[in-house]
């Protein structure tokens, strides 16, 4: 389903144009069309302050997806601000931050910025995740239970790549056990982990906790690791730590070429299947991460 | 007073100011808005921010803005601007009650 309408540059019509996007978008999930809207307002401001020149909407939707292009006759010269906390300037980091993708083009004399939402329905995720549950219940062995448990949070969330950490012998550090895509230089630089890391998988060892990165190119905390990063070409992060009985026996983490957004629902199922994993891990034996009392790891 | 699809309605109050917002906050509405937060003179602004239906970055400049010379309260502002907030690193601006 495709519909298309012109609005003139005028300020009035930011709300028309994304009033437009909500009423083709009828039916959906209400939190995907607030924020269809969200993202719309922002590219049709910017199509009237920078581009200043009328603006086209186009809406594209598509069982669970959404695609909306806003067209204008500028030169595309703006760009997003690469800093915080400036008054103005925040459109574009909103849309890249809470799109699925988004980018430009140039088309025949106009200028076209487009985001993507995908909203796979909760229930489509629960029957991923039960079939994966099943895999993980049968998996002979550790290796096993580590490639299927990785595979199961890729195709949940839809990711690039991905690995899975173990806890070390010592139960201290985090060790890459299960990997998917990623570049020996990366291999290398994240070998081991410590809870007091800066990286995704760090701060879910150290909160105990899932840690969602929308876009690690604007987050202060992947600094130190971003030479490494751009190399393996990866701009969002996952990282879901293996909790069973209290304790952490290692870490899923999955990876995405481009900035993106974390549904809710996406984040609670693969929260569930690390339910599903951890005890697993632990029954295969795995060494859980020692706590404070334990005077090995501090996680402080 | 209405700008546009946004009514602002601002009441001076024991120690500060509270500015009601309903309806639409965006380009075409900012203006208006910051009009209001311009004549504010009491150091505390409260912004009552729960039939405020939408928000954008055009609205939280203005909003930004006012936190440069007050110290403003968002009463319960939705979830997708408090995701907003938290996204762009500005929430540490205001002052957030839910």
């Amino acid at each position: 389903m495709k519909a298309v309408a012109e609005f003139p540059c005028e300020a009035s019509a930011v709300a028309a144009a994304r009033h437009f996007v909500a009423a083709e978008l009828d039916g959906l999930p209400e939190d995907m069309i607030e924020c269809a809207q969200l993202l719309t307002s922002e590219l049709a401001t910017n199509a009237i302050l920078h581009a200043r020149t009328p603006f086209s909407v186009l809406v594209e939707r598509e069982d669970h997806r959404v695609r909306v292009e806003v067209g204008d006759r500028g030169d595309g010269g703006y760009q997003v601000r690469p800093s915080r906390a400036v008054p103005g300037g925040h459109g574009l980091f909103i849309v890249r931050s809470f799109a699925y993708r988004s980018g430009f083009e140039s088309r025949g004399g106009e200028h076209v910025a487009w985001f993507v939402l995908e909203h796979a329905s909760s229930l489509d995720l629960d029957a991923v995740l039960e079939r994966w549950a099943a895999e993980l219940a049968s998996a002979p062995d550790l290796r096993e239970l580590l490639a299927r448990t990785l595979a199961a949070a890729i195709e949940l969330t839809r990711a690039d790549f991905g690995n899975v950490q173990l806890v070390d012998d010592a139960g201290a550090a985090l060790l890459i056990a299960e990997q998917r895509g990623f570049d020996a230089a990366f291999l290398e630089h994240f070998a081991r982990v410590d809870a007091d890391d800066s990286s995704a998988c760090g701060q879910a060892i150290h909160l105990l906790a899932q840690v969602a990165v929308r876009d690690v190119a604007t987050d202060p905390s992947f600094a130190p690791h971003l030479e490494v990063i751009e190399r393996s070409g990866f701009r969002a992060v996952l990282s879901t730590p293996l909790l069973h009985d209290g304790r952490c026996y290692g870490v899923v983490s999955t990876h995405y070429r481009h900035p993106r957004g974390f549904p809710r629902h996406e984040l609670l199922v693969v929260r569930r299947l690390a339910d599903l994993a951890a005890p697993a891990l632990a029954a295969l034996g795995a060494t859980p991460l020692a706590r404070d009392e334990e005077g090995a790891a501090s996680v402080s | 007073m209405s700008t546009g699809r946004l009514e602002v309605t601002a009441t001076e109050g024991e120690g500060h100011t509270l500015i009601v917002l309903r309806g639409e906050l965006d380009l075409a509405s900012a203006p208006g808005l910051a009009a209001h937060l311009d004549g504010c003179t009491q150091q505390r602004v409260v912004v009552d921010c729960s039939e405020l239906g939408f928000v954008d970055s055009s609205g939280l400049a203005v909003l930004l803005r006012a936190a440069a010379a007050h110290d403003v309260v968002l009463w319960h502002p939705s979830e997708l601007v408090v995701r907003v907030l938290e996204v762009t690193g500005i929430e540490g601006r205001f002052e957030v009650e839910r």
